[in-house]
């Protein structure tokens, strides 16, 4: 009986002819030697006999031709629909890149003005999250970086005309519009030693500002003068040593 | 006669419209049905077929085709009978929904006049689901057990185990008509 769990889903195989070499000699000696599956096998077969007769409901030759025309049209008309969609698409796409170009174009000068300085303050303005104390941090590095390109610029191969500046007294006209905005929002609980030096900073950028953008080496050195004399840079130096001003992340690392 | 590796849709669809038509029929019980199952399928070999690898025969691939459109139709039409069952939930009405859409499998009128083939349909409608397709796919479309394996996403042993008890269940069912009396299956 045991063979015969073994053999009896072989059945159908066996009918439909699917069983072959070795499984289909197994099969076959199985059937020889027990009458049960023998007869078992016979009723399937008798009973497949019977589903052979079942009608299946196959259209006319007329119904298959005009489903295949109906199929073409439908293929047709969806491929239609998708070359429209995908017109929509590109025309969707222009507009959106146009929107974009126009909403760039009148944003442009409310960002980027031409002197380069209030959309920067207006940014600063923009973001109240900001705090003061990061504002002013950012405002000193750059002032820093601004002063050590100038007093380390060689003024031997910079000889006038070919002085440029143009970059330094823009970046001063920034620099002396932060200055003005951090000073009215300076807290009152803040120490003085940082109004100061913005203030002392305030006036060397608005020198480099309204240095002549070419062949001003005489104001150059003086300006240079300057921040030496009055010891600028270590005073930007002792400033960013104070745990307000430096940034949050360096504060974290600290503790 | 299975179509080469490079076929044609046109080929394609004349080769296996008939299959289709009658497959769909078996599965969706209406002529309607079938043949909007049947156009669909079509419609979704002719936008996939340039994907169409040569792993398996196009017969193959095409019931398989025809076969997860109509899962997705049946998934479509239960999510439209659960709304309706949400938006009406005393709807006295709400039995005819249901039978709308529920599968038919009613024979045609002449065929219902004539014993046997009421018989046959009533046996074969008595399958699950699973069996049915099994046995339709071997029966009547002559596919080997590892391509309906591959139609139905199920195992050849699966289909093996399946297969066998449709057949006993039919044989249970139409033992009026076998000669031979049935074993219990």
């Amino acid at each position: 009986m045991v063979h015969c769990e073994l053999f009896e889903k072989m059945a159908p195989l066996y009918i439909y002819g699917d069983l072959k070499g070795a499984e289909l000699a197994a099969y076959r000696n199985h059937l020889e030697a027990c009458e049960v599956c023998s007869s078992g096998c016979h009723a399937m077969a008798e009973t497949l006999k019977l589903m052979d007769k079942r009608v299946l409901q196959v259209p006319s030759e007329a119904f298959f031709e005009s489903f295949e025309q109906k199929l073409m049209a439908e293929i047709q008309i969806q491929d239609q629909k998708a070359a429209k969609k995908g017109q929509w698409l590109w025309i969707g796409q222009g507009l959106l890149a146009a929107a974009l170009l126009v909403t760039a174009i009148l944003l442009g000068p409310t960002i980027f003005t031409p002197n380069g300085n209030q959309g920067v303050v207006s940014l600063i303005q923009d973001t109240p999250q900001a705090s003061f104390s990061s504002q002013a941090n950012h405002y000193v590095t750059r002032s820093k970086t601004l002063l050590i390109g100038l007093v380390n610029m060689e003024l031997e191969s910079n000889t006038s005309p070919n002085l440029d500046l143009s970059l330094h007294r823009t970046m001063s006209r920034q620099l002396v519009s932060e200055a003005s905005y951090l000073r009215e929002n300076y807290p009152q609980q803040a120490k003085g030693r940082l109004l100061e030096l913005i203030n002392e900073l305030e006036v060397i950028f608005l020198q480099i500002a309204h240095l002549e953008s070419k062949g001003s080496i005489e104001g150059l050195q003086l300006i240079r003068d300057g921040v030496s004399n009055s010891d600028l840079l270590l005073k930007i130096n002792l400033e960013q040593l104070q745990p307000s001003l430096q940034p949050a992340s360096s504060r974290d690392a600290a503790l | 006669m299975e179509l080469a590796g490079q076929a044609t849709f046109s080929e394609i669809v004349a080769r296996y419209q008939k299959d289709i038509y009658l497959w769909a029929l078996d599965l969706t019980g209406t002529r309607e049905d079938a043949e909007d199952l049947a156009q669909e399928t079509f419609i979704k070999v002719h936008r996939s077929m340039s994907r169409f690898r040569g792993d398996s025969k196009w017969s193959t691939w095409i019931f398989r085709i025809a076969r997860n459109t109509y899962l997705d139709r049946l998934k479509t039409a239960r999510h439209k009978m659960r709304v309706l069952e949400t938006a009406m939930p005393e709807n006295p009405d709400k039995q005819s929904h249901l039978m709308q859409l529920k599968p038919l499998h009613d024979p045609e009128q002449h065929i219902l006049n004539d014993s046997l083939q009421k018989d046959l349909e009533h046996a074969l409608n008595n399958l699950s689901q699973l069996q049915r397709e099994v046995f339709v796919l071997r029966h009547y479309h002559g596919f080997k057990l590892r391509e309906i394996g591959d139609i139905l996403n199920r195992s050849e042993g699966t289909v093996k185990t399946t297969l066998f008890r449709a057949i006993q269940n039919l044989r249970a069912a139409l033992s009026d008509h076998v000669a031979i009396s049935p074993e219990v299956s």
